[in-house]
């Protein structure tokens, strides 16, 4: 044996590693280039969504990339965990802390748990901001999204509004995500409000779009005069088959989110009322705000409605159309 | 072929070099940055990050060389932080109790994984995978999908011994490696764990105890695997049912890396814990090339085949000359 | 004169299984082929089978030379095989095993009424009631090897060779079979048949070919001659001249007093060994000899404790042991040298010091390694068992056969046994390490060591032990004291032949 050997085996790994790096998705820069004074340094931002596999958080990066392109002097560095799992989020907030980006803008499955590590952060001179999912317990320095409280309330009163006050009402969320908690909490609020409707049931999704369709078919044989279903998250309208056995004269659909196919089932008639949230908004927006904090101009409140679009029949053609606008790029 | 396995020690360590310097030159950052990689709070935290494989990895690379299999070490991970969190937050023993607890839940596992093998003889993959099943399905009961919150019972600033929390995982599976490593180099027991592995039937022939030394190895699998899931408790603060999902392929991969072969009989664990870092070090580093996320996995399987053929070709060029 | 075998040479690395063969069988005759272990016979059903391919020579078939290089194109050719070891797949049916492999198919899809039809008609022809969809697994030993021949019939084969084929049938289901067999030479069918039992071949066989150590020896027409003239041919080598300490060594009848130091005692295992009695004394080296399928290594590894008898016990010293496992045997000074020692005795991923000294460390040593004592020993021992090796740190697979083999002896004699016992011991060993090894075992024995030696060398056993003991299926035969034995007497108890007058 000698070490020609070693070499070629480092060497081989080493290739694989600069092959696997750089064989990244087209538009990755190679090694950084040396710059020089005249070219300024690009700022990395880390957007860190609640997990990979949720389909709403696909247009943040959209919105984040394009921001990205415009502003010319801005990285984005997308990553969090491959499904919801409050422990590799944390894991990931903390490689990036020491790996001193310039700024993070994350969307927390929980934000009491996040709060400590966002805090080091920020006392490691990393500003923080939060988007769709809020750690207000941190010294975050910025949130933008809905107003969760106010958004569920919403839900809640069109739900009475379609049920004219009266019916079977049956709820769906994901616990452990506090935004979510919060636009529950938003939902029972307003429904409490109308002694007609009662709350038969309240489901949990555990983030798994896939359970809906069952999930509504246990609720519906278990529930058959049911009135409604309200969900606080998009889950039931992210695939076509979820509401397939929804009979709109009886039962309506009152829902989060208008990630498609939302809106074609929307026209379809199972779902009535969509409350979409500024998607892109949350990419874009979270850089647009790292970027002004970098360069000395904090924003105006700690607080940032982004507001909620409220999505029927009949406004559905121009908020597609609008939406369109959005995906490509003004 | 002592050379061999020297050789096969050193290139492990030669492809973690490989690695360092390789993202340390890819990442370097425009002047008048710190470098996002190569830093002591980045390099605490991999290492940190890695430890929770690394203590399991000395477990699996023992199995492995015996010439058996462990699949279950991710679930025992879950249950013995799940055990140790009902019993220190929700029925609020004391923290060593509850250690112990954990402890020995890994024993026990390890325990239920020898009668199967040993006694009843059934392969190790279905044993430990029927075992892994048990022990995750028991955490999920315990739980019924809630999570306990450790760090909120712990005391702030609480340092172990005198050491940061932080430092803790590292450390543990330093001491466990090097442990191990001198069990299985100067001990008897350790050359009839490298005996059963390169043939089991020549063991039995030349009058090893092949039953005690092969419930040993799943014991000490089981009892490592528990240690790794309090480690990771005290360190992330949270104990849930599906904690270190997956984690054992991670675990075996990185034995694996580190010199082990699946068919037994070779190995070392000062490698796996190695292997255990150079994992660390990619899952560390490629976050940080932009687009790269999704690559993650794709590499770590890349890698782990160059390795192993690597391996493979090393090992039939030494046994031709 | 219609299968001719010309001139047929084989080696296989250093082994010449096969010495320039030449002898010709007849069309439609039954034709038996004889020899001992070794002597070449399943080297050349081998090549007849396409398995292997011979280096030189030629086969003929009615004049025109063929060779098969694959079991496929031997069935092409007309040869159907039945096989010693029943290859047979338990969990198919009985059509499914006589077509295993050369299905019969239409437009692609398996023919099942066809394959169905023609496995009735096979077994029809053979007299045999057996349902054609029945699962092999249900059949009697007899039927399955019974099914080895259907399967070469099922296709029209011209020469049927059969090997060991009465193994595992009683005399009634062999005269069946013998039955079947004269039927098919009527038909014209060719009949090659290989068995290490005289009489039958005498009541079946035409012609009898001889082969010994790889070579052909004569082809004797069965009506002129008996068993002792087949019997003398399948031996007549020379039998080496014993070592001139033979008269000298080793213990004699009066010499064995007192309790043997190893004894058994209607030792039985079902399946393999029935009522084994016998005794090995210390001092002397006693020699088991047995053809293959007598049960004699199953014996051994039962005595070391392997596997557990289901009948009768094992004696040290007279007092009875339980051994549960070889760490109980050897712990009690009974160690077993075994017949395959890749499979067996060899670790190939430690060095040669490891594979030394493991199982006296593994009997005696502490929980540490202690290094240095190992080494010291291991380099003792490659000296005092003249071990050629590069080292203690050479790993075993870069060791000769001979010098491997010597490595396991000395590995267990250094854990300072009291019986000693050795199956199969100079195996596929060079001739120089035999005769050392050889050597050794005597110098052993003279020290008081108690061997026991399964071999079926014959020249081996007669110039190693002191006493024979002959197995043949299953059961001792006889014993015979070694200065009065012969090559022939031991042969006969081995293989069910009668000495005659």
């Amino acid at each position: 044996m000698n070490r020609a050997r070693l070499v070629v085996l480092s060497l081989l790994f080493a290739a694989g590693c600069g092959a696997g790096a750089g064989g990244c998705v087209i538009g990755c820069p190679g090694p950084p280039p040396r710059t020089d004074a005249a070219t300024p340094r690009k700022m990395r931002f880390a957007i860190i969504p609640k997990a990979l596999d949720i389909p709403v958080f696909n247009y943040a990066k959209i919105g984040a990339d394009r921001a990205a392109k415009e502003y010319g002097d801005v990285e984005v560095l997308w990553n969090a965990p491959l499904s919801a799992d409050q422990l590799k989020q944390k894991e990931i907030l903390e490689s990036y802390i020491t790996q001193r980006v310039d700024g993070i803008a994350i969307s927390s499955l929980n934000g009491e748990f996040l709060a400590e590590t966002i805090n080091r952060a920020i006392d490691a001179g990393i500003p923080v901001t939060t988007w769709d999912s809020d750690a207000p317990t941190s010294k975050r320095i910025v949130f933008y999204g809905v107003d969760d409280l106010a958004s569920g309330r919403i839900l809640g009163e069109q739900a009475i509004k379609l049920l004219n006050g009266k019916g079977k009402v049956a709820l769906i969320t994901s616990y452990g995500a506090t935004n979510l908690e919060n636009r529950l909490k938003g939902v029972k609020e307003a429904l409490a409000k109308a002694p007609g409707i009662q709350i038969v049931e309240t489901y949990d999704i555990k983030e798994d779009t896939i359970r809906a369709a069952e999930i509504i078919a246990t609720g519906s044989r278990r529930y058959p005069d049911l009135a409604a279903w309200v969900s606080v998250g998009g889950w039931p309208v992210f695939t076509r088959n979820a509401l397939a056995n929804i009979d709109p004269s009886k039962t309506k659909v009152i829902c989060f989110d208008t990630i498609s196919p939302a809106l074609d089932i929307l026209r379809e008639g199972k779902v009535q009322v969509l409350l979409g949230q500024k998607y892109f908004g949350w990419g874009s927006e979270s850089v647009r705000l790292l970027r002004d904090i970098k360069q000395g101009r904090n924003p105006p409140a700690a607080i940032i409605d982004s507001g909620v679009d409220v999505v029927t029949k009949e406004n559905v053609d121009a908020y597609e159309q609008q939406w369109k606008k959005m995906e490509i790029g003004k | 072929m002592k050379q061999l396995r020297a050789m096969r020690e050193l290139s492990t360590v030669a492809i973690l070099i490989a690695e360092v310097v390789f993202f340390a030159w890819y990442l370097s950052p425009e002047a008048g940055r710190a470098h996002p990689f190569l830093n002591a709070d980045n390099a605490l935290l991999i290492l940190k990050y890695s430890s929770i494989y690394g203590i399991a990895a000395v477990g699996a690379a023992v199995v492995i060389i015996s010439g058996g299999i462990d699949l279950a070490p991710g679930a025992v991970i879950a249950l013995s932080g799940v055990v140790m969190g009902q019993l220190y937050v929700a029925d609020s023993w004391a923290l060593m109790p509850s250690l112990a607890a954990g402890l020995l839940i890994g024993l026990a596992s390890g325990l239920l994984t020898s009668l199967l093998v040993v006694i009843v003889k059934l392969p190790p993959f279905i044993a430990t995978l029927g075992v892994m099943g048990i022990t995750r399905g028991v955490a999920f009961i315990i739980t019924e999908g809630r999570y306990y919150d450790v760090s909120g019972r712990l005391p702030p600033g609480w340092q172990p011994m005198g050491v940061p929390i932080d430092w803790l995982a590292p450390i543990v599976m330093f001491a466990m490696a090097a442990i191990f490593q001198i069990l299985m180099t100067r001990f008897q027991w350790g050359r009839a764990v490298f005996s059963i592995g390169g043939n089991e039937t020549a063991a039995l022939f030349s009058g090893i105890a092949i039953g005690r030394v092969k419930a040993s190895v799943y014991v000490i699998s089981g009892v490592l695997a528990s240690l790794a899931g309090i480690v990771l408790v005290l360190v992330q603060g949270q104990a849930k049912a599906d904690l270190a999902t997956g984690y054992e392929l991670d675990i075996i991969a990185s034995a694996v890396v580190g010199g082990a072969s699946l068919a037994g009989g070779r190995g070392s664990v000062m490698g796996a814990v190695l292997g255990t870092l150079i994992f660390g070090v990619l899952r560390n580093a490629l976050p940080q090339i932009p687009g790269a996320t999704f690559y993650d996995r794709l590499i770590v399987g890349v890698v782990v085949i160059i390795i192993v053929v690597a391996d493979q070709l090393l090992l039939r060029r030494s046994q031709k000359s | 004169m219609s299968l001719q075998f010309d001139r047929i040479e084989k080696t296989f690395g250093a082994v010449n299984a096969l010495r320039g063969v030449s002898f010709d069988v007849a069309e439609g005759e039954a034709h038996a082929l004889v020899g001992e272990n070794g002597a070449g016979k399943s080297t050349l059903l081998k090549i007849l089978a396409g398995l292997v391919r011979a280096d030189r020579g030629e086969i003929r078939w009615r004049g025109q030379p063929f060779a098969s290089s694959s079991p496929r194109e031997a069935i092409e050719h007309g040869i159907g095989m039945v096989y010693q070891e029943m290859l047979c797949l338990p969990n198919l049916s009985v059509s499914a095993n006589i077509f295993c492999g050369r299905e019969i198919t239409r437009g692609g899809r398996l023919d099942e009424p066809a394959m169905r039809a023609r496995t009735r008609a096979v077994l029809d022809r053979l007299s045999l009631r057996i349902d054609p969809d029945a699962p092999a697994e249900s059949l009697s030993a007899a039927h399955r090897q019974l099914l080895q021949v259907a399967r070469a019939l099922a296709f029209d084969c011209r020469i049927l060779v059969l090997d060991e084929p009465t193994t595992a049938l009683t005399d009634a289901e062999a005269d069946h079979l013998f039955d079947v067999l004269r039927e098919l030479k009527k038909g014209g069918t060719t009949i090659l048949y290989v068995s290490h039992r005289i009489p039958e071949v005498f009541r079946l066989c035409d012609r009898i070919t001889v082969l010994r150590d790889g070579a052909f020896v004569d082809t004797f027409t069965t009506a002129t001659v008996n068993t002792n003239d087949i019997v003398k041919a399948m031996v007549g080598r020379e039998i080496p001249t014993r070592a001139p300490l033979a008269e000298a060594q080793g213990a004699n009848a009066e010499s064995r007093k007192g309790e043997p130091r190893l004894s058994t005692n209607r030792l039985t295992r079902a399946g393999h060994f029935r009522s084994i009695s016998l005794g090995v004394w210390s001092g002397e080296i006693a020699g088991l000899f047995g053809l293959v399928g007598s049960g004699r290594s199953e014996l051994l590894e039962t005595i070391f404790g392997l596997h557990a008898p289901t009948a009768g016990e094992i004696c040290l010293d007279g007092a009875p042991v339980t051994f549960r496992s070889p760490r109980d045997a050897a712990r009690a000074g009974v160690v077993l040298v075994p017949e395959e020692r890749h499979r067996q005795a060899l670790l190939f991923n430690l060095d040669l010091r490891h594979n030394l000294v493991i199982p006296k460390s593994a009997l005696t040593g502490g929980a540490l390694i202690d290094s240095r004592g190992e080494c010291r020993d291991a380099e003792r021992m490659l000296g005092d068992w003249r071990i050629k090796a590069a080292g203690i740190e050479a790993f075993p697979d870069s060791l000769s056969g001979g010098n491997q083999q010597k490595a396991v002896v000395a590995k267990w004699m250094a854990t300072r046994p009291r019986v000693l016992l050795l199956d199969e011991p100079t195996k596929g060993v060079d001739v120089g390490a035999k005769f050392e090894i050889h050597e050794m075992i005597r110098a052993r024995a003279r020290e008081g060591l108690a061997v026991l030696v399964v071999s079926s060398d014959l020249p081996e056993i007669l110039s190693l032990a002191d006493r024979i003991l002959v197995m043949k299926e299953g059961e001792l035969q006889g014993e015979l004291d070694a200065a009065s034995a012969t090559e022939e007497s031991v042969m006969h108890l081995a293989t069910h032949a009668v000495v005659s007058a």
